[in-house]
């Protein structure tokens, strides 16, 4: 086995490990921090992706560039949501228990609605438009140029968000609310702004996923659901409400269903939910879950 | 009881007795004034794609192009009739496609049923409109296993190429060529699986050798592993019997990787312009894929389809469906200006003893299965995709090699 063959593996693992880290870090913002778990999530990298590729095929922006658009943008759309759908929720909601139950079944409904919308306005297509589709050799390991630059910048996304969450104000306030919110209010946190923030956030890593998805796979009204059930696992197997397991959770489910992909293709799908179900047996909590 | 209330009490029952005895006369009295088509088939969910593409623009453009000419002319009652045709979304769920044939048939009561999209669905809507004694034409459905049920359902027939006959030209083709070693890859779903499972036996017996045979699964995400395997395989064909997903990533990550064989085939999506549309005409150059029709194909209104179809959709249409799904609609037209009425049980009879001539040739159902195409392998050459295989129905010369992919 030589330096190539294990490059292949861990860049492979990590691009794939990447994406789902930050897709399943957006989710558990969501969760661990809104308390909605949201199934529509998966609609919102759906949207991301939707906006780069109408970016890039009408006035033929980078996609890289797009970024700064989508990401902003998707974030709007989930600030918007949260606050006239999850909040009004969770205000009427007895108990959070109850809250979760009922944003759980809000968030379905809305899967549908984003999926149609998009579906009435784009039409069922399948898209796509090619983007640094060339050859780079990392020391032997051949990777396409629009993987690595995803890599990239899902590695900077998840530093630019990390800085945020320990170094600004702001992230400290999201911190103080994941920890327990009543206290955090009582500390002079605006625990609704904050709340919706994170749920902006949220929809915001989903969408700038779903961008940087665009630059390699098939772009349809239909292809957010997968990822949704992606990050779910991503989410469970790190600890629910834990965003650096969340985050650790994606990488994993990355790199494991790359090196499986290289004993044999068809078990890769298999091996994720075999990871699942036998960390659930072990430690069901999750990786870093309390 | 007061006055009152006892006169319109009365009025209400005089009202109820006029609606209910009164609509069911007036509707008998009305003569029929349509032929209704009605069909359930995938506006959402993961088949929309496909169903758009191949029949729902079709089917469409059909409408408004019979009704431009007045409609179907029935002898029974010596009239033209406009053709209405309701569509109604099945959300890509086998089970919604059934419920919703039977509420076209028992609650809309229509005509005729055309065919949802897909294997599994078109062969269930199949049982189904038997069932109520429909005559129907299976449309995008590809499985030797029909082959089996077909003598089941005697008012169905099938107008699509089967996987034995594609796969049967493609093992022709690569003896053609003198290949001597493949690696195929397939997805793990019902289309890769047979076709799989028929051609790499087959390569077998021909002495041509598989080297690699290995599925992968559905909405695979990076295919590069096994890519990597093939290339330094040094084999002469890469054949991928894939979905429009993995096709497009084969594709791309085949190119990255400059994995160069004389051949590659890939399968669903090849045909597609989408596929066009993502890579360019330069990248795909070469590519084979099942199929298949072109502009050149020599049965009248073709070309006239072509045309009409991109400046209405504003696409090019699906080079392995497009006439297959409006020579469909031609063989119901036919068949019921042949009987010249909508008796089911003869029209039902026409489909399996008529040779229909349509845009894809002269169709003729034997067995329940249609036995002459326009093509069964395409290859892209400069932006078209041409018929290479059958030999006799070829509209260019295979490019042979492949060129490789642009860096």
């Amino acid at each position: 086995m030589d330096l190539s063959f294990f490059l292949d593996i861990l860049i492979g693992g990590l691009i794939m490990g990447g994406l789902y880290a930050l897709i399943a870090v957006g989710l558990s913002l969501q969760y661990g921090v809104a308390r909605v778990l949201n199934v529509s999530h998966g609609e919102f990298i759906m949207l991301g992706a939707f906006a780069t590729y109408s970016l890039y095929s009408l006035i033929g922006l980078n996609p890289i560039l797009s970024l700064v658009v989508s990401g902003p943008a998707v974030f709007l759309i989930g600030f918007f949501i949260h606050n006239t759908l999850f909040k009004r929720l969770r205000k009427l909601s007895p108990s959070i228990e109850a809250f979760e139950g009922s944003s759980l079944l809000a968030s379905f409904g809305l899967l549908f609605i984003i999926q149609n919308i998009a579906l009435l306005f784009y039409g069922p297509d399948i898209r796509g438009y090619t983007y640094l589709d060339n050859m780079v050799d990392f020391f032997g390991s051949i990777n396409a140029a629009n993987r690595l630059v995803a890599l990239l910048a899902a590695v900077v996304i998840g530093l630019v968000f990390y800085l945020f969450l320990f170094r600004a104000r702001l992230g400290k306030a999201i911190r103080a609310a994941a920890q327990d919110v009543t206290t955090a209010q009582l500390m002079g946190v605006n625990i609704y702004w904050v709340l919706g923030l994170c749920f902006g956030l949220g929809a915001l890593l989903a969408g700038l996923a779903g961008s940087l998805t665009s630059m390699m796979f098939e772009i349809t009204p239909f292809m957010g659901l997968p990822y949704t059930i992606i990050a779910i696992i991503a989410v469970v197997l790190g600890g629910l409400g834990n965003i650096l397991g969340s985050l650790i959770g994606g990488l994993i489910l990355g790199l494991i269903g790359n090196i499986v992909m290289y004993i044999h293709p068809g078990l890769s799908l298999i091996a994720y939910y075999l990871i699942f179900l036998l960390l659930l047996l072990i430690k069901p909590t999750g990786i870093l879950g309390k | 009881m007061n006055d009152k209330v006892k006169y319109s009490r009365l009025t209400a029952c005089i009202a109820l007795l006029v609606f209910l005895v009164g609509i069911p006369m007036a509707s008998f009295a009305q003569t029929k004034d349509k032929i209704r088509f009605g069909t359930a088939i995938a506006l959402s969910g993961p088949y929309a794609p496909g169903a758009k593409m191949t029949q729902t623009t079709v089917y469409d453009m059909w409408v408004s192009d019979v009704n431009a000419k007045g409609g179907i002319y029935l002898k029974s009652i010596d009239k033209r009739l406009p053709v209405e045709l309701i569509t109604y979304d099945d959300k890509s769920d086998v089970g919604t496609s059934v419920k919703l044939v039977e509420k076209l048939i028992l609650e809309d009561k229509v005509d005729m049923v055309l065919a949802p999209w897909g294997t599994a669905a078109n062969v269930a809507v199949g049982s189904i409109v038997n069932k109520y004694e429909y005559p129907f034409v299976l449309i995008s459905c590809s499985s030797e296993k029909l082959r089996e049920m077909i003598h089941t359902m005697p008012y169905c027939v099938a107008i699509l190429n089967q996987p034995r006959d594609q796969g049967h030209d493609l093992v022709e083709l690569l003896k053609e060529f003198g290949i001597k070693k493949v690696a195929i890859i397939y997805v793990a779903d019902l289309h890769g699986i047979e076709f799989a499972g028929y051609t790499a036996p087959q390569l077998g017996i021909d002495g041509i050798e598989v080297s690699i045979l290995k599925s992968y699964p559905l909405g695979v995400k990076d295919l590069s592993p096994i890519l990597k395997q093939i290339k330094a395989a040094k084999v002469d064909a890469l054949i991928g019997f894939s979905y429009p997903p993995d096709t497009w990533l084969i594709t791309e990550q085949a190119k990255v990787l400059q994995l160069n064989p004389k051949v590659v085939y890939l399968s669903v999506g090849v045909a597609h312009p989408p596929y066009k549309y993502k890579f360019g005409a330069q990248t795909i150059e070469g590519v084979m894929g099942p199929g298949a029709w072109s502009l050149k194909t020599p049965y009248p209104g073709v070309r006239d389809f072509a045309e009409r179809y991109t400046k209405r959709y504003n696409s090019e249409p699906d080079w392995w469906g497009g006439i297959i799904t409006y020579s469909a609609l031609q063989v119901y037209q036919q068949a019921i200006e042949k009987v010249g009425s909508l008796d089911h049980k003869k029209i039902a009879n026409v489909f399996q003893t008529e040779t229909f001539p349509t845009m894809m040739g002269p169709v003729k159902f034997v067995d329940g299965f249609n036995i002459q195409f326009p093509g069964n392998i395409g290859q892209w050459q400069k932006g078209n995709f041409e018929v290479i295989m059958p030999k006799d129905k070829r509209t260019a010369a295979p490019e042979f090699p492949k060129p490789p992919w642009p860096k």
